[in-house]
C-alpha cells in the first residue's frame, strides 16, 4: 500500500465515521430525551401515549419529509404555514361540510396536494426565473396562502363532517390514526426519490455546490423547481391531514407549523447550508420536537417555564447533533 | 432592457396566477366567502335616534363610523363588524362605516386610525379593540387631536381611564369580567358533574389579561366546590390545535378519570372536543368554554359541549359607535355619565343547550335596539 492510498484510507473511513456519527447524533439524542421523560413520569412509554406521539407527529413529519428536500438544495421553503392555510380551506371547502352543498369526496384530498403543488412549482420557478432568494419570494408565498385562506375563511370556519374525516381519523392499525401510516408512506417514497432518484441525487449535487452542478451538466434550475413542487405536494398533503384531524378549516390552525418543521428538520441533521443529511434524518428530528413537546406536559414543567425549556433541549440537542459536524459548519459560517 | 423587464416582471405574474389559479380552485366552490362580513340588508326603516344637525354643525349623514378590530378571520370579529353595521344601517349611513383590520400589529393599528382621523377629523366615531394595551395612550391623543370620540373595548392600560380630564374624547370602556366568566361557566359544569369529580383547565396565552382572569374565576368556583379536583392546566395559546395535543397527552395520562374540561375559549374548547371524540368521550364529559364562537354554538346544539359565554360581539361592535355617534351629535353628554358606567363590565350571556338557538345565524339587527336607546343600559359593574 502505498502511502497515499493509506492516506486516503484514513480520509475514508474519518469521513464515515464522520457520518455515522452525524446520524446517530439526533438518535441519540431521541433516546436520551425519552428516557428522561419516561423517568419523569412512567405514562410517557404507555401504549396511550405512544399512540398520542404516533398521531401527534405524523403531519410535522409529512412536512420534515417536504422540507428536507429543500433544505437538501440549500434553500428554504417558508411558506409553510401559508400553504397549508390554503390548501386545509379548500379541501373543507370541497369536502362535505356545513357552509355550501358541494361535496367531491376523496378527490378533496388529491385537490389538497395539487394545491400544493402550484405553490410549490411558484415557489421555485419565481426563484429560478427571477433569481430571487428562496427565502424571499417563500416569504411573499407565505403570506399569499395566509391571505387566499383568510379570503376562502369568509368568517365561518367550514367544518367537516365525520364521515368525510374518516379517511385520516380512523384507526385502522394499532389503534393509531391512519394519518400516521399516511406520514410513513411518505416517509418511504421521500427515501425512494432520496436514494433512488436522480431527482434526489442531483439534490445533494445541487446543495453540495451548485456552481459544481451546473458544470457537471446538472440543469440545476430545472432540478430546483421539481423539487421545490414536491415539497409543495408534501405541504398539500398535510393541509388535507390537518383538515382531517382537527375538523375545521380554519387559517389559526396553522400556526407553529414552520417551526417545529424547521427545528425538526435540522436537529435531525439535514443541514441548512444544504447537501448534507435526508429524508430519515429530518423524521428523527421531527419526532423529537413531538417528544418534547408531549414529555413536558407529562413530566410536570411547568408551564410558564415550557418555552424556554424547550429552547434550552432544542439547543442542547442541537450541540449534541452538531458536534460531528462542526468543522463543517464552521467552513459554513 | 427587455430581458431585465421580463425578468423582473415574471415572478409577479407568477404570482398573480396562483391567486388566480387558488382562489378559483375554492371559489369555484360555491365559497360562501365574504358574506357573512356584511349583515342582510338591516331596515334602513329604523328612525335615526337624532335626526336634527348637531350643536357642533356635523349632521349625522356626514358621521363616519370605524370599528378598528383584529381581523375578518376572526368569527368574533366578524359578528362584532356586523352589529356595527346593523347599527350604521339603522341611522341610513351604512357606506359610511368602516372594519379596520389590525391584522394584530400595533402600529398598523395606529396608523390606520390616523388616517381616518386626517380624512374625517371630528366627524369619525371610533370604536376600538386595541391590540395591546400598550398603544391606547398613541391612540387616544391622535383622538383628541382630531376631535373626534371614542369608545375602547377589552383591555385598557390600568393607569388611565375614560373620566380622565387628558381625555375629554374617551367616552366609555367596555369589557367583561373575565373572573365572572370564568366562574359561570366552571360553576355550570360543576353543577352538570354533581359537584364532584376531577378536572383539567387549558388555559389561553399565559400572560394575556382575559387568560389570567378567566382562570381565577375557575379558582374562585374550585374553592366554593370542595368535591372538584383540577388534575392539570396547561397553556394551549388559544389554539385549537395546541388544545387538542394537550388534551390528548391528558388523556393518555388520566384516561377516563377526567370528568369535565374548562377552557379559557372556544376555540380550545372544540380542540379538546376532538380529543376526546378519538376516545368516544365526545358529549360523555362536559366541555366548556367562552366566546361563543360559531364552532362551539354548534357543539353545544348538537350536545358536545355543555355551555360558553357569549360577550354578545354584535352588542360590542354597535355599542361603541353608538355611544360616539350620540356624542357627536350632542344628544349624549359625555362629562355627565358617571365614572362607575363610563369604565364598566358589561352584561354578557351564559349559553347552554336551552338558549343557544338565539344566537345562531346571522346577527339580529333588531334585537339590539333597545341597547342603542339606552346606551349604559348593560354596564353592570365598575372596572376599576
Amino acid at each position: 500500500m502505498t502511502v497515499e492510498a493509506a492516506d486516503a484510507a484514513i480520509v475514508v473511513s474519518r469521513r464515515r465515521r464522520i457520518r455515522v456519527l452525524a446520524a446517530a447524533g439526533p438518535t441519540a439524542a431521541l433516546l436520551l430525551l425519552s428516557f428522561a421523560f419516561a423517568m419523569a413520569n412512567p405514562k410517557f412509554l404507555t401504549a396511550a401515549n405512544l399512540k398520542n406521539l404516533a398521531d401527534q407527529s405524523a403531519i410535522p413529519l409529512v412536512l420534515g419529509v417536504g422540507m428536507t428536500f429543500v433544505i437538501l438544495l440549500g434553500a428554504i421553503d417558508l411558506s409553510v404555514e401559508g400553504n397549508l392555510a390554503t390548501t386545509s380551506l379548500v379541501v373543507a371547502l370541497v369536502m362535505a361540510d356545513q357552509t355550501n352543498a358541494l361535496d367531491i369526496g376523496s378527490w378533496g384530498i388529491l385537490l389538497g396536494v395539487i394545491v400544493g403543488v402550484v405553490f410549490g412549482f411558484v415557489n421555485g420557478f419565481v426563484s429560478v426565473s427571477g433569481r430571487i432568494p428562496t427565502f424571499m419570494v417563500t416569504l411573499g408565498t407565505w403570506s399569499i396562502g395566509l391571505g387566499i385562506g383568510q379570503i376562502l375563511f369568509g368568517g365561518e370556519p367550514p367544518r367537516l363532517e365525520l364521515s368525510a374525516r374518516a379517511w385520516g381519523i380512523d384507526r385502522l392499525f394499532f389503534g393509531v390514526t391512519n394519518l400516521f401510516f399516511v406520514a410513513l408512506g411518505v416517509i418511504l417514497i421521500g427515501w425512494l426519490i432520496q436514494r433512488q432518484t436522480k431527482l434526489g441525487r442531483y439534490a445533494y449535487a445541487i446543495g453540495g455546490g451548485e456552481e459544481m452542478a451546473k458544470q457537471s451538466g446538472i440543469n440545476v434550475g430545472m432540478y430546483k423547481i421539481f423539487l421545490f413542487t414536491l415539497a409543495g405536494a408534501a405541504f398539500g398533503l398535510a393541509g388535507a391531514m390537518l383538515l382531517a384531524r382537527t375538523g375545521v378549516g380554519d387559517i389559526r390552525a396553522v400556526g407553529g407549523f414552520l417551526f417545529t418543521t424547521i427545528s425538526g428538520v435540522v436537529i435531525g441533521g439535514t443541514l441548512l447550508s444544504g447537501g448534507r443529511g435526508g429524508v430519515l434524518h429530518s423524521s428523527v428530528g421531527i419526532l423529537t420536537m413531538v417528544v418534547l413537546r408531549n414529555g413536558m406536559i407529562l413530566s410536570g414543567v411547568d408551564q410558564f417555564f415550557q418555552d424556554a425549556v424547550q429552547g434550552f433541549i432544542l439547543i442542547a440537542v442541537l450541540v449534541i447533533t452538531a458536534w460531528p459536524n462542526r468543522r463543517r459548519m464552521r467552513f459554513v459560517a | 432592457m427587455t430581458r431585465f423587464n421580463t425578468r423582473t416582471l415574471l415572478p409577479l405574474f407568477v404570482v398573480l396566477a396562483l391567486m388566480g389559479a387558488a382562489c378559483s380552485a375554492g371559489g369555484s366552490t360555491g365559497t360562501q366567502a365574504p358574506t357573512t362580513a356584511e349583515p342582510a340588508t338591516a331596515a334602513p326603516t329604523t328612525a335615526a335616534p337624532t335626526t336634527a344637525a348637531a350643536d357642533n354643525g356635523i349632521a349625522i349623514k356626514d358621521i363616519h363610523l370605524v370599528y378598528s378590530g383584529r381581523t375578518l378571520s376572526n368569527p368574533y370579529y366578524v359578528r362584532a363588524s356586523a352589529g356595527a353595521q346593523c347599527f350604521a344601517d339603522s341611522l341610513g349611513i351604512g357606506d359610511n362605516y368602516q372594519f379596520l383590520a389590525s391584522e394584530g400589529d400595533s402600529a398598523k393599528q395606529l396608523s390606520q386610525i390616523t388616517s381616518v382621523l386626517a380624512a374625517y377629523g371630528p366627524a369619525v366615531a371610533l370604536n376600538v379593540d386595541p391590540h395591546e394595551t400598550s398603544i391606547l395612550p398613541e391612540i387616544l391623543a391622535e383622538v383628541e387631536k382630531a376631535g373626534a370620540y371614542i369608545v375602547t373595548q377589552w383591555s385598557r392600560p390600568d393607569n388611565i381611564k375614560p373620566g380622565d380630564a387628558e381625555y375629554p374624547h374617551w367616552i366609555a370602556h367596555v369589557t367583561f369580567d373575565g373572573v365572572d366568566n370564568g366562574y359561570q361557566i366552571a360553576k355550570i359544569m360543576f353543577d352538570i358533574m354533581g359537584g364532584e369529580g376531577n378536572i383539567v383547565a387549558i388555559q389561553g396565552v399565559l400572560d394575556n389579561q382575559a387568560a389570567i382572569t378567566r382562570f381565577q374565576g375557575l379558582q374562585k368556583a374550585l374553592k366554593e366546590y370542595p368535591g372538584i379536583t383540577l388534575l392539570s392546566d396547561q397553556t394551549a395559546n388559544w389554539s385549537a390545535t395546541e388544545a387538542q395535543t394537550v388534551m390528548e397527552t391528558w388523556i393518555a395520562e388520566y384516561g377516563d378519570t377526567i370528568d369535565g374540561v374548562w377552557a379559557g375559549n372556544d376555540n380550545m374548547a372544540i380542540g379538546a372536543i376532538e380529543a376526546l371524540r378519538t376516545v368516544g368521550r365526545v358529549g360523555e364529559v362536559p366541555v366548556v368554554g367562552v366566546d361563543a364562537i360559531p364552532d362551539a354554538l354548534t357543539a353545544i346544539k348538537n350536545g358536545e359541549m355543555a355551555a360558553t359565554f357569549n360577550p354578545d360581539p354584535a352588542y360590542q361592535g354597535s355599542i361603541g359607535l353608538a355611544m360616539g355617534v350620540a356624542a357627536i351629535t350632542g344628544e349624549l353628554d359625555v362629562a355627565s355619565v358617571p365614572l362607575e358606567k363610563r369604565s364598566a363590565f358589561h352584561k354578557g350571556i351564559l349559553v347552554t343547550a336551552d338558549n343557544v338557538d338565539q344566537f345562531m345565524g346571522d346577527v339580529d339587527c333588531g334585537a339590539y335596539t333597545d341597547a342603542w336607546a339606552n346606551l349604559f343600559g348593560r354596564a353592570e359593574n365598575p372596572d376599576f
